[in-house]
């Protein structure tokens, strides 16, 4: 056998493998079509007791309903915004606390430090009866501060931050020390600049996070006009029995899009920053 | 000559670290201890302390057999969860480990179910579940109501977390594989290592670090689980998908039982606290660092 069809066969089977692949991802991601195939169905042939999963007539009916009765952009409305605060405010408390710990020798910091690192054992989810609570008395309930309030910061963030200066912007800290450069100069001007990507991890798993939090944004709002997107669509279908599912997947459907579209683009980034912070040490 | 410091020199970093502080301090710790303190106290539906307790709101809420059953519902759900989609997560790895022309669009395939929501999902498989209309009756043919039989409520649910794992897993799986480098694998094969026996004595021991990584992590989510179970169970059908913290939630905001709350709040702590510093001695012991 000559080195050409050798060749030529591992080329075959490289792409009857890739074919395998392609078929596995599908599989395993057939819940999803399951999804949008109902979201272009009409009511009769979702409620029809026989087996088929193409519609036979694609209708955009369902995804007018959803977005004119239902109103589900007002609800995507205040998730971008409940997202983009926690993101934001993750960003700069995080690096601001992170620019500290690195570059900075003072009296309490690995006490300081400590404490950041170690309030990451405390699950969330078991302070948000207190949080609750807090939130309350603060008489922060179905505003949008309060639906974030919780997500302002992330000591794991922080940590993550904090590496990456570590890492990357000693020698920089140093030149511009010895240009005269000032404290705060340095953060706004140099160090934020050159952190970006770091920055754009801690955004964009935060964006991700906030838009796809549950719990939360449930226990503190109480008044349909300040739902989120997440608890709106479990409660669709709470109204009529069975007859609204249609719409249910429009609207899980039109949800999922823009987590799903940031993931696409920056997937990449996410992992290779989470990464960063989880396992060197 | 250097300057003395001046005063403000002296604060600056501290102010850098005032806000992260400030939500840290309201947020994770004030509520932590507060908890912690209430449990040994009987509160009333105010929250107002009526008196010191002891150890009694811990005795009632570990009689109850309902939080009892919620810890075991946790443990299976964990036990279960966790290595079903790690393996299945590692298998996707060694499968989407070598780059290929393809592999952009697997890949994504492989891992999208990480960018799906608790909520979006939930009501996906709830009309996949439904017993006339769901999916999964008609291709199995039978009759099952997934979610409210107490035979395979708990299952169903499990069934859920598995798949909505295994993208997280996969991904970072798949950077753990890759740099492995070609080299160790050839060499492992030219000694005749192979099949299973590369895997277990060879792959899996080397990506040990992300493994640990990941199940730390997936312990500690696992422990916490509660959306699956709020939006399609409540916690039913007679407790059997009641977890932890849907237990507290119960307690606390649909009855108002704080007593209960708060005592089941610092047990589900304990438990996760302990699983996870376990699973940190495991690491230190065993994992292996090149």
């Amino acid at each position: 056998m000559n080195t050409q069809s050798v060749f030529k066969k591992s080329k075959v089977k490289s792409g009857l493998f890739q074919v395998f692949c392609l078929a596995v991802g599908l599989v395993l991601c057939l819940p999803l079509v399951y999804a949008v195939l109902i979201s272009f169905m009409q009511e009769t042939e979702i409620v029809s007791r026989d087996l088929h999963l193409i519609p036979k007539h694609w209708s955009m009916a369902n995804y007018e309903a959803v977005i004119e009765s239902q109103n589900l952009l007002r609800y995507m409305f205040n998730s971008l915004v409940v997202a983009m605060i926690s993101s934001f405010s993750r960003v700069i408390i995080g690096c601001l606390a992170a620019y500290s710990f690195a570059f900075f020798e003072y009296r309490g910091k690995h006490v300081l430090f400590a404490l950041v690192v170690g309030s990451m054992i405390i699950p969330p989810e078991m302070l948000m009866v207190q949080n609750y609570f807090t939130t309350a008395e603060l008489g922060l309930i179905n505003t949008y501060i309060g639906m974030t309030i919780i997500f302002m910061v992330s000591a794991a963030n922080i940590f993550l931050i904090r590496q990456h200066y570590l890492s990357t912007s000693r020698s920089v800290w140093e030149a511009a020390k010895v240009d005269g450069c000032s404290n705060w100069r340095f953060f706004v001007g140099i160090l934020m600049p050159i952190s970006k990507p770091v920055i754009a991890t801690v955004f964009i798993s935060s964006f991700v996070t906030s838009w796809n939090s549950y719990l939360w944004p449930l226990m503190v709002t109480n008044v349909d006009s300040m739902r989120t997107v997440q608890v709106v669509i479990t409660k669709l279908n709470a109204s009529e029995l069975n007859t609204v599912y249609g719409q249910v997947m429009a609207a899980a459907v039109l949800i999922l899009i823009p987590s799903a579209i940031v993931f696409v683009l920056f997937q990449r980034k996410i992992t290779a920053g989470m990464m960063a912070g989880a396992v060197k040490e | 000559m250097k300057k003395r410091k001046s005063l403000f020199q002296h604060v600056e970093p501290y102010l850098y670290l005032l806000p992260a502080f400030a939500f840290l301090l309201v947020f994770v710790y004030y509520p932590f201890i507060k908890n912690a303190w209430l449990s040994f106290h009987t509160v009333n539906q105010f929250r107002l302390v009526k008196s010191f307790a002891g150890l009694k709101n811990y005795a009632k809420v570990l009689g109850d057999e309902a939080f009892i059953q919620s810890i075991g519902n946790t443990f299976i759900y964990v036990l279960v969860t966790v290595p079903a989609s790690l393996l299945i997560a590692y298998l996707l790895a060694m499968m989407a480990r070598k780059t290929r022309k393809l592999s952009v669009a697997y890949e994504v395939l492989f891992a999208i179910s990480m960018a799906a929501s608790d909520a979006v999902i939930a009501m996906i498989f709830q009309l996949a579940y439904n017993s006339q209309l769901g999916i999964i009756n008609k291709v199995l043919g039978t009759n099952i109501d997934w979610l409210h039989d107490s035979r395979y409520a708990l299952m169903s649910l499990m069934f859920i977390q598995i798949w909505k794992n295994i993208g997280y897993n996969f991904l970072f799986m798949l950077s753990a594989l890759r740099n492995l480098s070609d080299d160790v694998l050839e060499a492992a094969r030219l000694d005749g290592v192979t099949g299973w026996k590369l895997h277990l004595k060879v792959i899996i021991p080397l990506v040990s670090p992300m493994l640990f990584f990941l199940l730390i992590k997936d312990i500690a989510y696992g422990m916490t689980v509660s959306s699956y179970t709020l939006i399609l169970t409540g916690g039913g059908p007679n407790n059997a998908t009641q977890t932890i913290i849907t237990y507290i939630y119960s307690k606390a905001i649909t009855s108002t039982n704080y007593n209960y709350a708060f005592a089941a709040t610092m047990v589900g702590f304990f438990i996760s606290a302990v699983l996870i510093m376990f699973s940190m001695i495991l690491e230190k012991r065993k994992v292996h660092y090149n």
